[in-house]
């Protein structure tokens, strides 16, 4: 993801003030993959993630004029995605190891004869072994190595302080390193060699 | 990103993951629609009417009072 300027950011919030559909158009443009991406993978259910995420942005439109004038913009919209999912699974007293993954509506995208051999097998460990993290585990990395966070600022998102933050990404790090194999780990190195 | 996580090679893996998309329609829509919410945002009709006829109320009751105190 290209980070934003912070001038730009800062123009942005004052206009989404002001109630400028173009503003909105241009963080709408910037984020809606991006939360969509985040809830999926931390729902790991596409028809939940649509309805979190149209929530999001609903509550988004309610809150700009009364946003403040350096709010930074990723951390509050992955701060309303992340609190309406938290909601979401209290009312459903859901647990957070529940469904099979339910991310595409059929397959993904045609991938190339090249990166289907090279990535497919790969990818779907990574996938399936971030899915069978608990969910405060799945949220640090989807933030951080995902959405490119700081770990400070996915603090800020989980509403935790920041040490404990450090602790759950080097907890989740762990995890994930062992559930996955180590072949996984050389695959990753001989992909980022080959792959441009 | 930082280059610490660049070193990484599980955080370099998750950061490989295909990204899922939304629905294209769906997402315009939605633009579309949270748009003019911000643009045209509900008018509270109904509450400014409730305060307006409290006022007026309260002014009326006030007047009678004073009316009784001055007889």
């Amino acid at each position: 993801m290209t980070p934003v300027d912070r001038g730009f950011e800062l123009d942005l919030i004052a206009r989404l003030k002001r109630g400028e559909g173009d503003a909105f158009d241009q963080v709408f443009a910037a984020f809606n993959p991006r939360l969509f991406n985040f809830l999926a993978r931390l729902s790991r259910r596409r028809d939940i993630a649509e309805d979190l995420l149209e929530e999001t942005w609903l509550r988004v439109v309610a809150h700009a004029p009364r946003l403040h004038d350096d709010t930074r913009l990723a951390p509050w919209l992955f701060t309303i995605a992340r609190n309406l999912y938290a909601s979401y699974c209290r009312s459903r007293l859901l647990d957070y190891e529940m469904a099979a993954l339910q991310l595409w509506p059929s397959q993904p995208a045609e991938p190339s004869p090249f990166e289907a051999a090279a990535a497919g097998e790969l990818q779907q460990r990574v996938e399936v072994a971030l899915a069978s993290l608990s969910g405060i585990y799945r949220e640090a990395l989807l933030l951080v190595a995902l959405e490119g966070l700081t770990p400070a600022e996915a603090a800020t998102v989980c509403g935790v302080t920041p040490e404990t933050m450090r602790q759950r990404l080097s907890r989740a790090r762990s995890l994930l390193a062992r559930r996955l194999d180590a072949s996984a780990i050389s695959s990753v190195r001989v992909l980022k060699e080959v792959l441009p | 990103m930082s280059s610490s996580r660049h070193e990484d090679a599980l955080m370099r893996a998750l950061a490989m993951l295909p990204p899922v998309v939304p629905n294209a329609t769906h997402a315009d829509r939605l633009r579309a629609r949270c748009r003019a919410r911000l643009e045209r945002p509900p008018h509270h009709l109904s509450a400014d009417l409730e305060s307006k006829t409290v006022g007026a109320v309260s002014a009326m009751y006030a007047w009678q009072l004073l009316q009784l105190v001055i007889r």
